[in-house]
């Protein structure tokens, strides 16, 4: 556990809006085409630029409306179902009977002992480690030690509580050095900036629906002037 | 019926804005860390966008298969512009999965690609299909022909889809399957971080299809008036 891939995530995001941005671009070259035909076709039939209703403020209205509904809908999620924190060893080791074998746990403390355990049958080394608190002791079973582990670490351990013989221990499925973690710590500046460039994006497919819109009318207006020319030369 | 189609539009955008930010949100934190069998955990949210995309782009691909066989029998222009639109929208979809998929392989299992995965060979193979449809399109100059052809090869090239989405169960890949009758080893914070992610893509994927296709009517429309005025010009 040595890299949890984080910086592979950020990666990940940025090619993922880097290929959005580039595409958006090019359905801007493609409207830039249409305007420069159209521009060149108006001036054939002499034909003025026209001045559209400023449709704007209504769409600029609309952006923040639904920007600001969607940030107010995550408050709530995170609200009602707040991500889930470990909680202190010390708060297990108060009563450790009221825990279920095989029980979820993700409780957080600090190395205590490293010892070896006994091996089990798919041959990997077991170890028993102690998180000790206030002179009391949790016994953590895991398959390997992770990265960074020694005494006096902060530790978070996710796994099942494992009873036997009035004994409780915990089975490790995933044990991570240092808390907060790299991603706890980073992860608000990653959505901070994630969210500001899908609304940059938006802003500018906004900003194209908004120009096709134009030149849909411009074009319409064509249509009826060719057409009524037509119209003039058949009579 | 101009005004519903635009409300319509508007609607979808709003809906896909506001998809895509809660998305976001849930990614990075609803869904939990994955505890195990994960060498690079974090890395693993990236799986909430690659899925998707794969998926919506074999949706856009299956869209190019429908209306190229409706164009083959109408020959009307229109679903010929259905098509392309499709075909380019899942190209981005299609090309967003390998980078995504690229990545999380590197930080998970230390490499970029592995060619003895069927899944990823197959879905290559599916994207240079459709680059390939993409590119005969602009290299045929006139219209009808254009169409047709690109109609033909966009009904052949589909069988890449199936192939793909199937390759992992026929032949043993090491690609992980994720969905499956089982749950695929999704809790239930991830499996709705998932849900929402597919719902947030195929919004996006239906309003941008709409968009690109307003654009090729647009292009077909300015086409049209160039031939009336060449018409009028020659006294025709």
């Amino acid at each position: 556990m040595a890299d949890s891939g984080l910086e592979f995530l950020k990666i990940g995001y940025t090619a993922i809006w880097l290929v959005w941005f580039l595409f958006a671009f090019y359905l801007l070259l493609k409207h830039n085409k249409i305007n420069k035909d159209l521009t060149n076709l108006k001036s054939v039939m002499k034909l003025k630029k026209t001045k559209h209703s400023n449709a704007k403020s209504k769409f600029i209205i609309f952006f923040v409306v639904v920007a600001v509904v969607a940030f107010s809908i995550n408050g709530m999620i995170y609200r009602t179902s707040p991500p889930e924190e470990p909680f202190d060893v010390s708060e297990f080791l108060k009563d450790p009977e009221d825990y279920d074998k095989d029980e979820n746990i993700k409780i957080l403390g600090t190395v205590g002992e490293v010892f070896p355990g006994e091996n089990n049958s798919f041959r990997f080394k077991f170890d028993l480690i102690d998180l000790t608190d206030k002179n009391q002791t949790v016994l953590i079973n895991t398959s390997s030690e992770p990265e960074g582990f020694e005494k006096d670490k902060k530790i978070v351990v996710t796994g099942t509580v494992e009873i036997e013989n009035e004994s409780i221990s915990i089975k490790a499925k995933r044990i991570d050095v240092g808390y907060p973690s790299k991603f706890q710590k980073e992860v608000k500046y990653i959505y901070i900036a994630y969210s500001a460039v899908w609304l940059g994006l938006f802003a500018l497919l906004i900003t194209l629906n908004l120009k096709q819109s134009e030149l849909e009318m411009d074009i319409a207006e064509l249509e009826e002037k060719v057409s009524s020319h037509g119209r003039k030369r058949k009579k | 019926m101009k005004n519903l189609s635009k409300i319509i539009g508007a609607i979808i955008l709003g809906a896909s804005l506001f998809f895509i930010l809660v998305t976001v949100y849930m990614i990075l934190y609803f869904a939990p860390t994955a505890s195990f069998g994960f060498f690079a955990p974090d890395a693993q949210r990236v799986f909430y966008l690659h899925l998707p995309s794969a998926i919506t782009s074999y949706i856009a691909f299956s869209i190019v298969f429908v209306f190229s066989i409706i164009y083959l029998k109408t020959s009307n222009i229109k679903w010929d512009i259905v098509a392309l639109s499709a075909a380019e929208i899942g190209i981005i979809f299609c090309s967003l999965a390998l980078v995504s998929g690229g990545l999380w392989g590197k930080a998970e299992w230390d490499t970029y690609w592995r060619w003895e995965d069927i899944r990823l060979v197959t879905f290559l193979i599916l994207w240079l299909i459709f680059s390939s449809y993409l590119g005969l399109r602009s290299a045929v100059e006139e219209n009808e022909k254009r169409a047709r052809l690109a109609a033909v090869f966009g009904i052949v090239g589909f069988v890449g889809v199936p192939l793909s989405y199937f390759s992992m169960y026929i032949w043993q890949t090491l690609h992980p399957i994720v969905i499956s009758p089982g749950g695929g080893g999704l809790n239930s914070q991830m499996g709705m971080t998932l849900g929402i992610s597919f719902i947030t893509f195929i919004l996006f994927f239906i309003y941008l299809l709409l968009f690109r296709m307003r654009t090729e009517h647009l292009i077909q429309r300015l086409e049209d008036l160039k031939d009336s005025m060449e018409d009028l010009e020659h006294g025709r």
